[in-house]
């Protein structure tokens, strides 16, 4: 019983809400893609998916209810790719 | 009590395990975007051009599909939670419906390029751009893997039936099907980069 006070229980209202935004997101970038951005093409797709993807890992896998630790650690790996990323770039671009 | 201190730990080091697998799972994936953004880099106008060719309204469909499934996966444990097992299980048997909707729209894109002999190791996209070429390597390993780990997705998601229906997942004991629903999360998340990258940005 214990063990159950400490889950988090989202309701059935706020996981709809959630579903509204997050297809709110992908028809807005549907609709900004029609544009010719040039540059900030990519940038503007990156970013909404960017955004998609954190509501999804904070609400529906829940990260927003765990504890500090598991926070950082899928941050951390995140972090990490964003470096490794970083630096192999660093090679293409100076090369 | 030590029963009671046993279960907790069960359940944060079940949690913390899924994740650990899922950081693998985001690696296996981060290679192949890694790759993809060091050619799109390389070969800018042909992976725009070969881009093109990729049905936006299919991906946009498939986007949408899911999302809804990652819906219903986390409403099932709503309603474990709260005791509500029959609507567990319908949400789950939604979840498989739309899987298999988003398998069959995958099944019709892919025969399409097929039709249009566009598949690895074809004459024609051997006679294309070394940009297109590459574009389409990544577009078929990327969407394939991707359909793969939709695919162990499901059986994962039916061995959380399952237990909801055998009575292993309760109220109390929600983490097979939290650890299935992350796994399930996991396909979704990775598509939605994969979608604006492969689809949008032309």
């Amino acid at each position: 019983m214990e063990e159950h006070d400490k889950q988090h229980v989202t309701s059935y209202y706020t996981n709809g809400v959630i579903l509204v935004v997050l297809l709110f997101l992908t028809f807005f970038s549907v609709f900004i893609a029609e544009f010719d951005l040039k540059a900030l093409t990519l940038f503007v797709a990156i970013s909404v998916a960017t955004v998609k993807g954190s509501i999804v890992v904070m609400n529906f896998m829940h990260l927003r209810y765990e504890k500090k630790f598991t926070k950082y650690m899928v941050l951390g790996v995140f972090v990490l790719f964003a470096i490794v990323l970083i630096i192999t770039f660093f090679d293409y671009w100076f090369r | 009590m030590s029963d009671h201190e046993e279960h907790v730990i069960d359940r944060e080091s079940g949690t913390m395990g899924m994740w650990l697998f899922l950081f693998t799972e985001l690696f296996l994936f981060g290679g192949l975007f890694l790759v993809y953004a060091v050619f799109r880099y390389m070969h800018p106008a042909e992976f725009h051009e070969a881009g093109l060719e990729l049905d936006t309204f299919v991906g946009t469909l498939n986007t949408v599909v899911l999302l809804i499934s990652s819906m219903t996966v986390a409403m099932s444990i709503t309603a474990v939670q709260k005791k509500n097992n029959a609507l567990a299980l319908g949400l789950l048997a939604i979840t498989t419906i739309l899987a298999l909707v988003f398998m069959v729209n995958k099944y019709f894109e892919w025969t399409h390029k097929f039709h249009l002999v566009i598949y690895p190791g074809s004459p024609v996209l051997e006679n294309m751009e070394r940009g297109e070429l590459l574009f389409y390597g990544l577009y078929f390993i990327m969407t394939g893997l991707h359909a793969l780990h939709v695919i162990i997705g499901l059986i994962v998601l039916f061995f959380a039936g399952y237990g909801i229906m055998k009575g292993t997942v309760t109220s109390e004991r929600t983490l097979l099907l939290e650890n299935a629903g992350l796994y399930w999360h996991l396909v979704d998340l990775i598509w939605i980069f994969l979608f604006p990258l492969m689809y949008l940005i032309t």
